[in-house]
């Protein structure tokens, strides 16, 4: 379409130019209804085709892949991730800019060369994908996470994700000859830096998650202070909520949108009703989100700990007991039980365990085994996944479709 | 002797030993075989190959590493930082230039001259807080300080690693 659109724009010019009189006096006419047409809506599409072109996050997903041997130029679907928040800032209005001055000889060129003015020397703007791996792949752990910090590009680019992709392979088999491993689309979704910090530190991990508020319990939580302050509206109410991942679904659609929604579920214990709250982002005050991070949870986390087992039918809480272990901190979600469950079952057995064992044949290149992985309650877990960015690995069977959905919220609420 | 054309229509002469610790050139003169014709490199700026080609003079007569030693070296050389003295001061130029020459030599193909670039660059992010970082290679910090903050705290887990 907007390709299209700028054929017709640029044809025009050109024999404007050239020709003169009642001929020029028509294009200019046919130009002017053009233009009104796009800022009439046609613009929003205009938008997309140019302003990817031009934001650079995007190409370097392009590039992402490979080992030899993948069969993959592989790239994620659509960049959920971002593409929304770069809507705004690049509004109908610029555009419409560069499409009357620059945008009519030639758009996406002269928008991105007006947009580097400042010379940059990002490695990962100037040098190809393979290249950037070499540099970031000399880099520790350490050195990795804060470049994590540097820029929204550095943040999520998909070169670093591999090399912390490596990262995790060389700790997960304690291997250095290993190849490099598939880099697939499979892959390029996992957020590897989770997956190795919930490796290597899953305490830390534990409480990271907590402030990012993966868990449906803490948010839960958190809902109800809000609702207290009345910074929330109830919108709907789902009477039992019985389907954790539709409701996950339902946030990563939220997300793609591009008004920004956060949902939130607040499960009131007491009457055994789960309900779907779902607020606006402005209501909030600047400092509000800190309470994703603080205080008050113990109380009401605990008292809606009875009916943990109804929480969601996708699991019947078969590794409640573990909770003990946390009890002191007054909250275990069902993620976390989960690690302590993993943390355990390691410690039992110094060798590869089942589900280590499980991991590492897939990791070797069995596919496959995806169908089997459903466990219970994974099957309308699935809807979510290609939206919400990385997802979880399938760990294990069972957990994956949880852990994903987990993931789903952390990055909706991103 | 091997004659070499830039970008900018620049002729470089150099021996053929020299010239020949670019993969790409060795292979280039195996296929073309004898003959006095230039090579064009129309990849390569004229102040980019000079500095190229400077290195390979002084490297002349080390062996190349054997092409398959990508997979199984790569990890053991990674650890290793260090950079000859020779080879830091020759990599000590403007950023642009770094970058200039680390894309010629993974263009012609030279692995050790790749390699040094690529360690400069690491070695320059190393240490490095992400202010740092961004002053380094210019980049604009485009995070809000929320999620900034976020990251960070995800992060952590790192930092004493």
């Amino acid at each position: 379409m907007s390709a299209l659109l700028q054929d017709v724009l640029r044809s025009s010019t050109t024999s404007n130019s050239t020709s003169a009189g009642a001929d020029s006096n028509l294009i200019e006419r046919k130009l002017n209804s053009l233009n009104f047409n796009s800022s009439n809506g046609e613009f929003s599409n205009a938008n997309n085709g140019t302003g990817g072109d031009a934001y650079d996050s995007d190409d370097e997903l392009v590039n992402v892949v490979s080992v030899p041997g993948t069969p993959s130029r592989t790239r994620p679907p659509s960049p959920s991730r971002g593409s929304p928040r770069i809507r705004p800032i690049r509004g109908p209005g610029s555009l419409t800019f560069s499409a009357l001055s620059s945008g009519l000889s030639s758009s996406p060129s002269t928008t991105s060369s007006t947009k580097s003015k400042p010379p940059t020397t990002d490695p990962l703007k100037l040098l190809p994908t393979e290249l950037s791996q070499k540099i970031f792949g000399r880099l520790s752990v350490r050195d990795l996470a804060r470049c994590a910090l540097v820029s929204k590009k550095w943040g999520r680019s998909q070169t670093i994700n591999y090399v912390w992709f490596q990262h995790y392979r060389k700790e997960n088999f304690n291997d250095e000859s290993l190849p490099p491993g598939k880099w697939t689309k499979r892959e390029s979704k996992q957020n590897w830096v989770r997956m190795l910090s919930a490796k290597l530190s899953p305490s830390s991990f534990r409480s990271s998650m907590m402030t990012t508020s993966s868990s449906a319990l803490f948010v839960a939580a958190i809902a109800g202070q809000l609702l207290e302050k009345r910074l929330l509206h109830r919108t709907s109410v789902v009477p039992r909520m019985s389907n954790v991942f539709l409701f996950f679904f339902f946030l990563s659609y939220c997300k793609d949108c591009t008004f920004e929604f956060y949902c939130v579920l607040y499960k009131r214990s007491h009457m055994a009703l789960n309900t779907l709250l779902v607020f606006d982002k402005s209501q909030l005050t600047p400092h509000s989100h800190l309470l994703f991070t603080a205080h008050n949870i113990p109380q009401i986390t605990s008292s809606s700990s009875p009916t943990n087992g109804t929480f969601g039918s996708g699991y019947s809480t078969p590794s409640y007991s573990y909770s003990s272990s946390y009890a002191d901190s007054g909250y275990a979600t069902p993620r976390e039980l989960k690690e302590a469950q993993w943390k355990q079952e390691n410690e039992a057995s110094a060798s590869p365990g089942k589900l280590e064992m499980r991991a590492m044949y897939k990791e070797m290149g069995g596919r496959k085994v995806r169908g089997k992985g459903k466990g219970v309650g994974v099957g309308s877990g699935r809807g979510g996944r290609d939206k919400g960015g990385w997802g979880m690995v399938e760990e294990s069977g069972s957990n994956g479709g949880k852990d994903r959905a987990g993931e789903g919220w952390r990055v909706s609420l991103y | 002797m091997v004659t070499l054309v830039t970008s900018d229509n620049e002729k470089f002469t150099a021996d053929k030993e020299v010239a020949e610790r670019s993969v790409l050139i060795k292979n280039m003169l195996e296929d073309v075989g004898e003959s006095d014709q230039p090579i064009p490199l129309p990849n390569v700026s004229s102040s980019v190959l000079k500095k190229v080609l400077e290195y390979c003079e002084h490297h002349r007569g080390e062996p190349l590493p054997a092409a398959d030693a990508d997979t199984t070296q790569d990890d053991t050389r990674k650890r290793t930082t260090d950079i000859s003295e020779w080879d830091q001061k020759f990599i000590t130029v403007d950023q642009e230039m770094l970058f200039e020459i680390i894309l010629a030599a993974n263009y012609l193909d030279i692995k050790s001259l790749l390699d040094v670039g690529c360690k400069t660059v690491a070695n320059m992010i190393k240490g490095k807080t992400p202010e740092e970082i961004r002053k380094l290679f210019n980049i604009v910090n485009d995070f809000t300080p929320e999620e900034e903050a976020q990251i960070k705290k995800e992060n952590e887990w790192a930092e004493d690693r």
